[in-house]
């Protein structure tokens, strides 16, 4: 197992080199001059001054050829130096451990409020298939689907601010048990409750006409048990390598919620970058991105045979 | 094995029935409408007894006595008739009391141990479950029980098996789990519902002389659903072919082969090669394909594939007469029937 995981690691640093690769040569030739731009937003009193802006440039070491610059930057990054903003001056390090755990405590409620709520109810609309019930679900889920987060976040927070006169205004971040959580994170579920419903429910489908449903039935054992032991069980694989996507989807940038919602995440942050062409922040978002994706799809590759005691044996006969 | 045949008492023709179906009509419910799939159909069991339902695929074997314990799917209804078993209508008890009748009083195997076994739960838990369920076991008592179980139905290293998943056995051997599930509660009777078809030819014998050997060893009434008639010969006391939703003959089974009587029997009887046959013989086999459902013809539903049908055959539904046995050997055949009367 140590083995397999080593392996997945080496594999995943050629490919994460070429992305930041490919994101360093966008920011280097791409739209926009930093240095130029702090001066542009700077208030009207500070000169625009040519020879100050190239000592600026030089200091940062941004003359050199690009390569070079690519090359040192990852050359510190072996050392742990994250380097400096370029807007803010601030360490990039600093920045993403301040925003990264907003993110990731975000996803993860958002991705448990979406099992606890979104299994079930496909389990239910399965089980009863074509009746009411189903529709009324399978009909929930396709309206919280057709509405995107741009819509469903200032519609809610009109209705809350307006209509319930009283309550807390729904913006800023106040950790996990805060009230302003509550918002936020329903806009994020929507989305991902409705695909878990519908995900659930046409895997249940599929189990229900199984030979070993019927064994269960011809031995007894009540409908309940036969739901939750017999047809759940085989059903939860795939879902919860999807609820591990969104995960990420998540913790990689809820942009449009975090910016509604004023929260102080990896989505904000990103957005802020970009507007600033703050390329070390852009680079880190970008690197921290693909090693969530690479850390969660071993995590789902490592769950997998607990889930699916089938898939233990296809991995150790390869 | 012989031995404990030769000692068990055949089952008279007048013991007790333990299974009693009377007129049971099943339908299905289709795009135009419910259809008839079975329709009227009369059998028993008697207690200790083994009944082997001989047919081709799509006759009704299996979804008459899977439907009875309504373990087919929704639109698959019983809508006519009773299925007492033990004296009581199946038809009439509630969902929960049919569910404790399942697996406690009546042990089912299925056709294909392959997908029939839950993958992702080890064999011991889903030995388990029956007996927890029935015989209100804890969990621990419901293990030990379990190996046991396996023990009986012969495989070995039964204990260490308990903790295997049924990926990790042959088809045979998970098979013989299967058997062992439907043994847990000791039941009155047991439901096989074609449990070799999908294994290897020298497999099946080991499982057809297994539940033999159990049978005798533990006194139930057995139901042996099969296409294959000379697999069950040297098991089952009596046989009933079915054709079209409709029992054909119903015979011991020494009359049913010294004197198949309904045409649809020679004619399943003759499709078995024979070693002696010539190498360039044609096999025998019987010309067409059974009606199908909502599509039943007029008369006999074999006339149109018979080869000894008449007019009479065409108009008129033949019942199920005695010709034989002191009325143990009936067949529903008009030509069969009048060559007795002429004899």
């Amino acid at each position: 197992m140590l083995r397999y995981i080593t392996t997945r690691f080496v594999v995943w640093i050629p490919s994460v080199l070429l992305v930041m690769l490919g994101v360093y040569a966008l920011a280097y030739y791409g739209a926009g001059d930093p240095i130029k731009l702090i001066f542009l937003r700077a208030p009207g009193d500070v000169a625009y001054n040519p020879e100050r802006i190239e000592a600026i440039r030089e200091s940062a070491g941004l003359n050199r050829p690009f390569l070079v610059q690519f090359c040192s930057y990852i050359w510190n990054l072996l050392h742990g130096n994250f380097g400096n903003s370029l807007s803010s001056g601030r360490s990039v390090w600093a920045m993403i451990s301040a925003a990264a755990p907003v993110s990731f405590k975000l996803a993860l409620c958002s991705v448990i409020l979406t099992a606890v709520v979104a299994i079930p109810l496909g389990l239910i609309a399965a089980l009863n298939q074509n009746t009411r019930t189903d529709y009324a679900i399978l009909g929930s889920a396709l309206f919280l689907w057709a509405i995107p987060a741009y819509v469903a976040g200032p519609m809610l927070m009109v209705l809350l601010i307006m209509v319930l006169p009283g309550s807390a205004v729904p913006y800023g971040w106040g950790g996990v048990f805060d009230v302003r959580i509550l918002l936020p994170l329903l806009v994020l579920s929507f989305q991902p409750i409705a695909l878990i419903v519908r995900q659930t429910r046409a895997a249940v489908i599929e189990v229900l006409s199984e030979d070993f449903v019927r064994t269960a039935r011809a031995k007894g054992v009540p409908e309940t048990m036969v739901a939750l032991r017999h047809i759940l069980r085989p059903v939860l694989t795939p879902v919860v390598t999807q609820l591990g996507l969104i995960m990420i989807t998540i913790v990689n940038g809820a942009i449009f919620v975090e910016l509604v919602f004023g929260l102080p995440g990896l989505g904000r942050l990103t957005v802020q970058a970009l507007t600033n062409t703050d390329y070390p922040v852009i680079l880190a978002i970008t690197l921290i991105g693909s090693f969530l994706v690479m850390i969660s799809n071993l995590l789902v590759d490592v769950l997998y045979p607990l889930l699916d005691p089938r898939a233990n044996d296809t991995r150790r006969s390869r | 094995m012989m031995m404990a045949n030769d000692i068990r008492p055949v089952p008279s023709a007048a013991s007790e029935r333990l299974l009693d179906v009377k007129g049971l009509t099943i339908e299905i419910e289709t795009r135009n409408g419910p259809a008839t799939i079975v329709d009227g159909i009369d059998l028993h069991v008697g207690k200790g007894e083994t009944l082997g339902i001989v047919g081709e695929s799509g006759c009704g074997k299996s979804l008459t006595m899977l439907s009875m314990m309504r373990l087919l799917p929704n639109k698959i209804r019983v809508t006519k008739g009773e299925a007492n078993f033990a004296g009581r209508d199946l038809q009439k008890m509630s969902n929960s009391e049919l569910r404790k009748v399942r697996g406690g009083d009546v042990g089912f195997i299925f056709q294909d141990p392959m997908t029939s076994l839950n993958p992702v739960m080890r064999i011991g838990q889903q030995l388990a479950e029956p007996l927890i369920y029935h015989r209100g076991m804890s969990k621990a008592e419901a293990r030990k029980r379990a190996g046991e179980l396996l023990k009986l139905v012969g495989i070995p290293g039964a204990e260490d098996r308990l903790d295997a998943y049924p990926h990790e056995l042959s088809g045979g051997m998970r098979q013989r789990v299967m058997i062992a599930i439907g043994l847990a509660c000791n039941p009155q009777l047991l439901i096989a519902d074609e449990p070799t078809t999908a294994l290897d030819v020298t497999i099946q014998a080991q499982i057809v002389d297994l539940v033999k050997d159990l049978r005798d060893k533990l006194g139930m009434s057995v139901v042996w659903i099969t296409h294959d008639l000379a697999l069950i010969a040297g098991l089952v006391d009596r046989i009933n072919v079915l054709y079209a939703g409709t029992v054909v003959e119903d015979a011991p089974v020494d009359a049913l082969f010294s004197n198949p009587s309904h045409p649809y029997t020679q004619g399943l009887l003759a499709s078995i090669p024979k070693l002696s046959d010539e190498r360039s013989a044609r096999l025998s086999s019987i010309g067409g394909t059974p009606p199908e459902p909502g599509r039943r013809p007029k008369g006999c539903p074999f006339a149109p594939r018979c080869p000894l049908a008449e007019a009479v055959c065409h108009e008129r539904v033949p019942s199920l007469e005695g010709i034989g046995q002191n009325g143990a050997h009936r067949v529903a055949c008009f030509v069969a029937q009048r060559k007795l009367e002429a004899a």
